[in-house]
């Protein structure tokens, strides 16, 4: 039993942290908090499951459409929205960015709402029931797949931000923005590209979202507060600690739903969110 | 300063008249059940923006978890009334218990500061909204002789009878020294501090007068309805509509949260008959324009259009 909760905290806990990490990446590098990122992962999942219906591909084979799509979408964001933002003082720019995602939220819910019906919408594969078992442990094959996707993500991520021109200037820009202008990186391009790359995040979110759950127009929300959750956790800006945060609260949650039962996983969730908040407003890793 | 004065007699002058106006609106016209429920609808904006506006645009505190307090509201009023306790005392019962909520899940969240403020209020809304939905997932009904009197016209002065006193509140307390220690907050937290003024001491203090009136109109929402599924009250939309009211109005004003209703409801209104949720989408577009074109909300705007005009205001 202790192995089946522990294996189920791990696979939850470890895409959880793919569904923070888009909203982590914008948040540290532009200072901007994306209320909306939930609903951008919600349009991800409907993009995976139109190629599903429409052309049978295989969710899985279409996440890379599925993350192109999404950055153009971020690119547009930042082109329509984000880059508006620059013209307000320093002070009201984050609670600004807050109520212009927030007023996304609203139109894109019921765009959506209005493309697909609030009918909830999964993605049955053929593979979609299966289950290795080791050791008595139970692995859904699809969980499996998720987290080997999620691996992927992190490799990659870290690879970008660390080995190629873009990525180096996004986290220099996210240390400090004033001293890498100055160096001679393009601040707007830079913010551009992190807008895309987070939305095509929240996107790949999304597509693995349609394959374990269900999305409705209306479940951005939900998936926005477990990003909350994972980020508060990991500390506010902190982008290398989101996948631990995400680990931990899957372990956490699974423990609950195991003495408390089901009804109450998110409730569990947000309490201890709530409580961090007050006691270690900065996160659980930083001194 | 005499014409400072001559303007707030005015501004009196115009209250009184409106008020009246209202008041008497039903007796001179017969307005019909449809028009009466929208307005109705509108007094419940009204209460709701009016009440975050006090907290989000005076004191600059965001509190995502509007619709904890409203939904506490309209749970207590349909509990108290299937319980056979008279509509009324209901009502208030509805304004206390969430008074009583916000001094349990309020007031620790309100130590939090700025964006911490904003998404713990909203958590807290939404673990609540989850736990009630586990606990009353089916509708509430009210007994048949709720039926039996039914009067619109009733419901309507109650809803009236609410506005009067949600503005009449805001306006006194933030035209009295509270006023001027939340706009003190609002600018600065901790040069407020420096001053001498507690911010902790008038955060909670308004957040649970803003608390009182939000759980009466919750009350007053399900003497009107009869029929409520309690967790629908629940949810975030009875926070965004009146957060989105006060925003386009125009935030820390008495009259902004009044007109961003009135424009709400009729976008709300006009688009629900044509088709279905998309009002939101017309919404969103223009509450995203306003924000970034006229941030201080539409009843602040107009010196700022003539200044861009080149003309003095």
């Amino acid at each position: 039993m202790a192995g089946q909760i522990i294996a189920y905290g791990i696979m939850i806990g470890v895409f959880y942290g793919l569904v923070a990490i888009g909203l982590a990446l914008l948040f540290g590098v532009m200072r901007y908090m994306n209320i909306a990122h939930g609903s951008f992962i919600v349009i991800g999942g409907y993009i995976s499951f139109w190629l599903f219906t429409l052309w049978r591909v295989d969710p899985f084979v279409s996440i890379p459409v599925v993350m192109l799509v999404m950055f153009l979408l971020g690119l547009i964001v930042y082109r329509v929205l984000f880059s508006q933002l620059g013209k307000f003082p320093e002070g009201p720019r984050l609670g600004t960015s807050m109520l212009i995602t927030f007023g996304l939220i609203l139109v894109m819910d019921n765009v959506v709402a209005f493309l697909w019906t609030s009918e909830p919408k999964t993605i049955t594969t053929s593979y979609s029931g299966q289950v290795f078992e080791i050791l008595s442990v139970r692995l859904p094959v699809i969980r499996l797949a998720v987290l080997g996707v999620t691996f992927i993500v992190i490799i990659a991520l870290h690879l970008f931000l660390n080995r190629t021109y873009f990525g180096k200037s996004i986290r220099a820009t996210a240390e400090d923005w004033e001293a890498a202008s100055l160096l001679g990186i393009n601040i707007g391009r830079t913010y551009l590209v992190a807008s895309g790359v987070s939305i095509a995040l929240a996107g790949t979110a999304g597509a693995t979202i349609a394959l374990m759950y269900s999305i409705t127009p209306y479940s951005g929300l939900e998936w926005l507060l477990t990003a909350f959750v994972v980020l508060v956790l990991a500390g506010l800006g902190n982008i290398k600690e989101v996948f631990v945060a995400g680990l931990l609260l899957g372990l956490v949650e699974q423990l609950s739903v195991f003495f408390i039962g089901g009804h109450f996983r998110a409730v569990v969730g947000l309490v201890i969110f709530v409580l961090i908040l007050i006691l270690r407003p900065q996160g659980l890793f930083k001194q | 300063m005499s014409s400072g004065i001559i303007a707030k007699s005015n501004a009196f002058v115009i209250g009184g008249i409106i008020v009246l106006g209202f008041v008497l609106l039903p007796q001179v016209a017969n307005l019909g059940n449809y028009i009466l429920s929208l307005l109705f609808t509108l007094f419940i904006y009204i209460i709701l923006a009016q009440s975050w506006n006090l907290l989000g645009g005076y004191a600059g505190q965001f509190n995502l978890g509007l619709a904890a307090y409203f939904g506490t509201g309209v749970l207590s009023w349909s509990l108290l009334y299937f319980a056979g306790v008279p509509p009324y005392v209901a009502m208030l019962a509805g304004g206390v218990a969430a008074v009583i909520l916000a001094c349990i899940i309020g007031i620790p969240t309100l130590r939090l500061k700025g964006i911490y403020f904003a998404i713990g209020t909203l958590a807290l809304a939404e673990a609540l909204r989850i736990t009630v939905g586990n606990f009353f997932p089916a509708s509430v009904y009210v007994p048949p002789t709720y039926w039996s009197n039914y009067s619109i016209i009733e419901r309507y002065y109650v809803g009236l009878v609410l506005v009067i006193l949600t503005i009449t509140t805001v306006y006194t307390m933030v035209n009295s020294k509270v006023g001027l220690a939340l706009k003190a907050i609002r600018d600065d937290e901790d040069a407020a501090k420096a001053t001498g003024v507690n911010p902790a001491k008038y955060k909670i203090f308004v957040f649970v007068i803003s608390s009182f009136l939000v759980g009466l109109a919750g009350g007053a929402f399900s003497y009107y309805r009869g029929l409520i599924t309690p967790v629908y009250q629940f949810l975030p939309d009875w926070t965004f509509g009146p957060l989105v009211a006060a925003c386009i109005g125009g935030l820390g004003t008495i009259t902004g949260p009044i007109l961003g209703s009135i424009i709400f409801v009729l976008l709300q209104e006009f688009f629900s008959q044509t088709i279905g949720k998309a009002h939101f989408i017309v919404t969103g577009i223009f509450f995203i324009l306003v924000i970034l074109f006229l941030p201080r909300g539409l009843v602040q705007s107009g010196a700022s259009i003539r200044r861009l005009l080149g003309r003095k205001p």
